[in-house]
């Protein structure tokens, strides 16, 4: 947009045509006060606030040309009203004028109007210290109150909203920024307004009440203190809070988050900015879901098995155990008999040091992030290889890009990434969901596409057929293999045949694939659903994007949504059994976590350590490995069903409680910081890794390194398993001597990792602690409006995005294609075990979250319910080739006939007991009581 | 010389008869200017109702940091003080605490009030920290009304959300 | 001298003028057959053009240039018809309706036809229940004539019209507020630009005018523009059908040519037969509760749109309340305000909380009798931080009436304020 010049209170200077008057104000530093205006959202000129003069140049009606007066100055043609700046856009030459008398009058007979509703009961109010309405009172208000307050409507409050927001009414000035915020960025429209005049007034208008994953926010752009979270409320007054820096670890999006503490105690979680990862917003999970931190069942102490009981020991104690046990167990069978598995949820530095420990020390390749469930699935290395580009930044996307989301419900399995979809097609991009059902994402989407059951792998083949048609393959840049393989197998069938076995009209597939093609940015995001189907897909959605060329640059590529909130750092980091930090893939390869069950049963794997998963919960096949290992060491935070039957139970420290770097789906590495002391005696996953080290290397000659010897092979990711052809014979040169156990803190560990794991090149607390350029929230005038009072400004870091592993030169891709997963099981009905935000996850316990669990349930389809006669809350049996599961049953009128689907993680429901893999068949039988 | 000594005998003399300056502490007290400043205590409405409604304004105005209020909501039912709010704990370090009054200054309820009681003194450091219970007056000691903008008047029962399916 | 033929109230005197049949008897409806066969969209245009017609709403707007704002070759576009007549001393929409519906689903099928729109709704406030089953009435029977519906007349023009009731709100008049009310929201103003004419129904081109602006269309086809240029002024040509109510022996609504004087339509035995009692005029009102007061001295104002806009007041929806000296100025203003309280939507904030703090103090003075020495710069400085700073009319409308009296009979509220 071309700068057009305008002048405010005498300043002149060049804004952005098209702006608004307050938001052009504010770049020339100069503060208009707003109650309805967010910058996030429309402006609607409700509130009144930000009346300011306006004039423009009279233009010669003959010439169209500014009159000039005789000074040479142009002639100024004040507006007759005051305006609204809000609504108002600059245009060349205006005048704006936002302190003459007239202005003042009228902002203090606003404020004073606003305040003749408003109880001023600051001293009890949660907002007291961060509010729009107190700052501006003090800036730009009377002084005096004129209206008795025995005058003023008085409501009964506080009005729950829901289980996690309270509206006081007399509070409520009316700007409906909730109930904008709740229709237009969250498409939850679950608030709305009720009478008129001086009893106009927010309702919940949904049941269950505000039933929205995004609550919260609301809470943080009200400018008053209508809108509290019972979370917070009358916690603690905001002054008194100290914000320590984190990242949200529940979801992959990685949101950047403030704990506020009082002292040692957290007293809420609220947003940090970050415009490339979650703007100013913050999910309810991320919000309300961290009261985990502070739970009493928190372990405190290391403790010892004593026949069927633990007793609490030192560390020292508990250390030089495990040490020992291990020690033993590898002189004795060597170290592919232990097994390690971490949680996706720590830190790149416990898993870096974790994976070291394990191959270094003990010399075992058996490691895993995987829970060794049925349905873990593959590693997804394709999200990594074709990831987005170094530089993607979403909030800069709008028109001329293209969202593909595939297989995926994004507000279930990483929330945030819902409102920066919905900005972007806000903003104008294109966005594709294709889905077998539907989604909440859906409805915002450009072009819904719903592909039949079982029907997503053809539906990405005809994708990529049209592609290779319009001849996109001459343009690959990358290294590739298997061009013509692939080729071969899309040509085998017509585009016809391929949208039949689809279920979507040919058109819409054309109209998609054009999109893709020529779109200047293209993502792919794909999820659990589309992950399920198999590597055949991902790598057919792979090709996809690399033939209409949206790899390898900033703001295109895949997104992938993986479980846990550092699923991409585990995979980055090697702990897997097949392959090394950096992707580098081993030629001896250990157990994955799925194969490691029946070897502790079988009495190959002797020792195991499992870091923060619990498979004991939910899976038969690990409680008998577990009963049937030597040794099992469990870090957790909580005394899990896992760590029950564990001989040493080491507690660990919360994500709250110590530094790491967490790399979130678009591979963007952040910071988090220690906001308290660790509970009880617990420590960081990372410091009880080295001391473990420490002992074995005092303890034991350090088996030799022989895979390096060797000479690493880089994976060509996902392709790993299948050939070495096309693959590049780089050789990754490393230090000689693996470095010591003597790191004294974590950035020592995260600069080892930027030293040798090639694409954490350059990934140093220092680097990122950049904050980069101040965006339009940086500290500046009227900040107290639009920070609410509160900052959500981010002082500690913007996090660094990793460049894609292909655009690193050092892989190829190979495009070769893999045939589609054959199903033998004969069973009518697609099991689908769906990714719930509030499913069954251990973190949210004792949150307000606890509350809105999802219940165990087996959704069936109208149609499928109908034909077995099934009505809601009928009991019903789903039975597989190797188990059976029953609960209550909830008709779904919008899912599509031969889908099941099961809340997935529910600790009441146990889906991997009937699960045969990523995929189960079930028939479906209603329970006669 | 001798009428040096007589000079100083007379001096003597006449203050043996005078009464003394210093009193008997602590057998006997020396009664404190009204607006003197000593130990806080925490004050009533009238009806036994706690003044204190734990805003912490006390703490924020403190310039030794001497307090500290962790607020909580009152039970609908049985409210310890008007309004919603109550302070769940109340405390003040009497060794930090300087007696400036600011605190005073500070509470929109008039709850704290430094009274006349000056004897403050410990064995242990723990001794030093007054808890609400040591520093509320007595439930028959109240005074005065809770502002309007505390009392639930006529409110105005709000209406059962809508629910539009 | 009442009128020869009247516009508005075309055959008033004919009995039974609201049966269809007697109305086509007397020539209805061909104006619109002939159109559709004889004349285009643009053509029609022309002439509401050149009439000089102006929008009876209120505003007095020219109509036809308001046509003339529908961007080119947008469509779908919309017709509103406005009979939201809830303003008080306004009432001659429902009268208008009562007595000749047909006239009026004539004039909105014209003025579709014209305007080259296919559905036109007709808003009607809630509370008009017999009008409103009047005009479904007569809209049945124009489409039983063919007259309405698909291809009309063998021309291949289509055109549906409804009736949408409103829900009481006088709010609902603003025209934003009537499309969101249509649309099925909360009846709220919108922000304005856009306009409606570019976006405003469903986000499509709309164009919206009074009952009594679009009963008018007929007439102006059918006789033409330089008939109905006969009437009233130059810059306010035909007649207006004039509401008047208060203090007068003969309240009623009386279509007069515009410029025809205030005093005429009060003193004249024809129309309002003068004051009742004979007591003195002492408040009049020219335009519906929202205009600002006139006094006695103002009774030879001419009744059209550019003299009583002179005379300091706005002719609005030619709605005349007259009062007289038994009434105390700070009743009236508070009985008026009352209302424009009781009707405020309570999206802005300066008509929301500055009609309820105006009312609570007016009610104080004129209900109670009890003013306190700050009343009066009060009141003053509530009205002039309102003024100009209301999202739409409402909250300008409710300025009128306190400004005025404060402004002509300060000395009333300073007797309050005395005791």
């Amino acid at each position: 947009m071309p700068d057009v010049t305008i002048t405010v209170d005498g300043r002149s200077f060049s804004v952005p045509a098209g702006t608004n008057v307050v938001d052009a104000a504010r770049m020339g530093g100069i503060a208009i006060p707003v109650f309805c205006y967010h910058p996030r959202m429309p402006a609607v000129g409700m509130c009144r606030m930000c009346l300011v003069q306006v004039g423009m140049p009279k233009l010669d009606p003959a010439t169209r040309q500014p009159l000039m007066d005789a000074q040479g100055q142009p002639v100024i043609a004040l507006m007759p009203k005051l305006q609204t700046g809000c609504t108002t856009p600059v245009s060349e030459g205006m005048v704006i004028n936002t302190k003459t008398e007239e202005v003042q009058f009228a902002q203090k007979g606003v404020l004073e109007f606003l305040l003749t509703s408003h109880p001023l009961d600051c001293p009890v109010c949660d907002k007291g210290g961060e509010c729009p309405l107190q700052n501006l009172t003090m800036e730009w208000g009377p002084g005096q109150s004129r209206f008795d307050y025995n005058d003023k409507v008085h409501f009964e409050k506080p009005v729950p909203l829901g289980d996690l927001i309270l509206l006081d009414r007399e509070r409520c000035i009316l700007c409906s920024r909730c109930v904008r915020f709740q229709d237009e960025l969250a498409d939850d429209s679950v608030l709305g307004f009720d009478h008129r005049g001086r009893n106009w007034m927010i309702v919940s208008k949904s049941d269950p009440p505000f039933a929205s994953k995004f609550s919260g926010n609301t809470t943080d752009i009200c400018p008053v203190g209508a809108l509290t979270t019972a979370d917070f409320r009358f916690k603690a007054r905001v002054w008194e809070l100290s914000s320590k820096p984190g990242i949200c670890t529940l979801c992959p999006v990685g949101c950047n988050l403030n704990f506020d503490m009082r002292h040692d105690r957290l007293m809420r979680v609220m947003p940090r900015e970050n415009g490339a990862v979650n703007d100013i917003w913050l999910c309810d999970k991320g919000r309300f879901g961290h009261r985990f931190i502070e739970h009493e069942s928190r372990l405190h102490a290391p403790l010892i098995r004593h026949g069927d009981h633990f007793v609490e020991a030192s560390w020292e104690e508990a250390l030089t155990l495990v040490a020992e046990k291990l020690a033993a167990v590898q002189s004795a069978r060597g170290g592919s008999a232990i097994a390690g598995l971490a949680a996706p949820r720590l830190s790149n530095e416990d898993l870096y040091l974790f994976q070291r420990l394990f191959r270094e020390q003990l010399g075992s390749n058996n490691l895993d992030h995987h829970l060794g469930s049925p349905d873990d699935g593959d590693h997804d290395d394709l999200g990594g290889l074709l990831a987005v580009g170094k530089g993607t930044n979403l909030m800069e996307l709008g028109a001329g890009t293209t969202v593909l989301v595939f297989g995926a419900d994004p507000e279930e399995e990483a929330p945030l990434y819902l409102l920066r979809l919905r900005a972007l097609v806000q903003r104008g991009a294109q966005l594709f969901v294709a889905n077998q059902r539907a989604t909440k994402l859906e409805r915002s989407a450009t072009q819904a596409l719903r592909y039949s059951v079982g029907g997503e792998l053809a539906l990405a083949r005809a994708l990529v057929r049209e592609l290779l048609e319009r001849g996109a393959a001459e343009r690959i840049k990358l290294k590739h293999s298997g061009l013509d393989a692939l080729r071969k197998q899309v040509l085998a069938q017509t585009p016809e045949q391929l949208a039949a076995a689809a279920g979507i009209a040919h058109e819409q597939i054309v109209a998609l694939a054009t999109a893709l093609l020529e779109a200047e940015h293209g993502l792919i995001m794909y999820g659990a659903e589309a992950r399920s189907a198999g590597l055949a897909l991902i790598e057919t959605l792979g090709a996809l994007a690399v033939l209409s060329g949206n790899v390898g640059k900033p703001n295109s590529g895949m997104i992938a949504l993986l479980p846990g909130g550092n699923s991409r750092g585990a995979l980055d980091l090697g702990v897997r059994p097949d392959a090394r930090p950096g992707y580098v893939l081993m030629p001896q390869r250990g157990l994955p976590a799925q194969q490691l069950w029946s070897a502790a049963r079988d009495g190959h794997v002797r020792a195991l350590w499992i870091a923060g998963l619990d498979p004991a919960a939910c899976l038969p096949d690990a409680r008998e490995a577990l009963t049937a290992a030597e040794f099992v060491v469990v870090q957790e935070l909580f005394m899990s069903e896992t760590a029950r039957m564990a001989d040493v139970v080491l507690p660990a420290a919360s994500v709250a409680e110590r530094d790491g770097t967490y790399t979130n789906a678009e591979r963007r590495v952040q910071r988090s910081r220690a906001a308290r002391a660790p509970h009880g005696q617990s420590r960081p996953d990372w410091q009880i890794f080295q001391d473990v080290a420490q002992m074995l290397a005092d303890m034991m000659v350090l088996p030799h390194p022989r895979v390096e010897a060797e000479g690493a092979k880089p994976a060509k990711a996902a392709k790993g398993a299948k050939t070495a052809k096309g693959q590049n014979e780089q050789v990754v040169t490393r230090p000689p001597e693996p470095p010591r156990w003597d790191y004294l803190t974590p950035d020592e560990v995260a600069a080892e990792i930027a030293e040798r794991v090639p694409s954490y090149g350059g990934v140093t607390y220092e680097a990122l602690a950049a904050t980069g350029n101040p965006g339009v929230w940086g500290r500046q005038a009227n900040e107290a409006v639009f920070y609410d009072g509160t900052s959500y400004e981010n002082t500690e870091g913007i996090g660094i995005a990793l460049p894609s592993l292909i655009s690193t030169g050092r892989f190829t891709l190979s495009l070769s294609p893999r045939p589609a997963p054959v199903v033998k099981d004969e069973r009518p009905l697609l099991l689908l075990a769906q990714p719930l935000a509030y499913g069954g996850d251990p973190l949210l316990r004792g949150s307000l979250l606890e509350r809105q669990l999802a219940q165990p349930a087996i959704v069936i389809s109208q149609s499928d319910a109908e034909k077995l006669n099934i009505q809601n809350g009928d009991r019903v049996r789903i039975v597989s080739a190797v188990g059976e599961l029953s609960a209550a049953a909830r008709v779904h009128a919008d899912l599509p006939p031969g889908l099941v689907m099961v809340p997935a993680g529910l600790p009441g429901l146990c889906l991997s007991r009937i699960q045969t893999g990523p995929r189960t068949r079930v028939s479906l039988v209603k329970v006669v009581v | 010389m001798f009428g040096e000594l007589v000079k100083g005998l007379r001096t003597t003399l006449k203050y043996m008869f005078r009464q003394p300056v210093t009193v008997q502490y602590p057998e006997v007290k020396r009664p404190v200017r009204e607006r003197f400043r000593g130990r806080h205590e925490l004050k009533r409405f009238a009806d036994g109702s706690e003044r204190c409604i734990g805003c912490s304004l006390c703490a924020a105005a403190c310039p030794a940091d001497a307090i500290l209020v962790i607020p909580a909501e009152n039970e609908p039912d049985n409210p310890r003080s008007p309004g919603e709010r109550y302070a769940a704990t109340y405390e003040i370090n009497m060794l930090r605490c300087i007696f400036c009054g600011y605190c005073e200054d500070a509470c929109p309820t008039n709850a704290i009030v430094l009274e006349h009681q000056y004897e403050l003194s410990f064995y242990d450091r723990r001794a030093s920290i007054f808890t609400k219970e040591m520093l509320l007056v007595p439930e028959d000691q109240g005074h005065g009304e809770p502002p309007p903008v505390l009392k639930q008047i006529e409110r105005r029962p709000s209406p059962p959300a809508q629910i539009d399916l | 001298m009442p009128l020869s033929e009247y516009i508005i109230m075309r055959e008033l005197n004919h009995p039974d003028i609201n049966q269809f049949a007697v109305y086509r008897r007397v020539g209805g409806w061909e104006t619109y057959a002939a159109a559709l066969r004889e004349q285009t969209p643009a053509a029609l245009v022309q002439q509401v053009k050149d009439s000089g017609l102006r929008g009876r709403g209120g505003a007095g707007f020219p109509t036809g240039v308001k046509w003339g704002f529908l961007p080119k070759g947008v469509y779908p576009r919309y017709l509103l018809c406005n009979c939201d007549e809830s303003e008080p001393g306004t009432f001659n929409n429902h009268q208008i309706i009562d007595r000749n519906p047909h006239q009026v689903i004539e004039g909105v099928a014209l003025s579709a036809y014209a305007i080259e729109c296919h559905t036109a709704y007709i808003y009607m406030r809630g509370e008009f229940a017999s009008a409103a089953l009047l005009l479904e009435q007569a809209i049945a029977e124009a489409y039983a004539a063919g007259f309405l519906g698909k291809n009309i007349l063998g021309t291949g023009y289509d055109l549906d019209i409804y009736i949408h009731r409103g829900a009481g709100a006088y709010i609902c008049g603003e025209e934003t507020a009537l499309m969101e009310s249509l649309e099925g929201k909360l009846g709220q103003p919108r922000l304005k630009p856009p306009f409606p004419a570019v976006e405003g129904l469903y986000g499509k081109p709309t164009i919206i005018n009074n009952v009594e602006t679009l009963a008018n269309v007929p007439r102006i086809i059918e006789k033409g523009v330089a008939w109905y240029r006969s009437h009233g002024t130059e810059k306010s040509p035909g007649t207006k059908c004039f509401s008047i109510s208060g203090h007068v022996n003969r309240p009623g609504n009386y279509e007069l040519p515009f410029g025809v004087p205030l005093r005429e339509l009060i003193e004249s035995p024809e129309y309002a037969g003068g004051m009742r009692g004979g007591r003195p005029v002492k408040i009049i009102i020219p335009g519906g509760a929202s205009a600002p007061w006139l006094t006695a001295k103002h009774l030879d104002t001419p009744l059209d749109y550019e003299g009583v806009a002179a005379a300091g007041s706005m002719l609005g929806s030619g709605a005349v309340i007259v009062l007289d000296d038994s009434v105390k100025a700070p009743h009236v203003a508070y009985k008026m305000d009352e209302f424009f309280k009781h009707e405020s939507c309570g999206k802005c904030t300066p008509c929301r909380e500055g009609t309820h703090w105006l009312v609570k103090v007016l009610h104080r003075m004129a209900e109670e009798g009890h003013g306190e020495a700050n009343d009066i710069p009060t009141l003053h400085s509530i009205y002039r931080q309102m003024e100009g700073n209301c999202f739409c009319l409402l909250g300008e409308s409710a300025v009128m009436p306190i400004k005025s009296a404060l402004e002509l009979f300060p000395e009333e509220f300073e007797a309050i304020v005395k005791g």
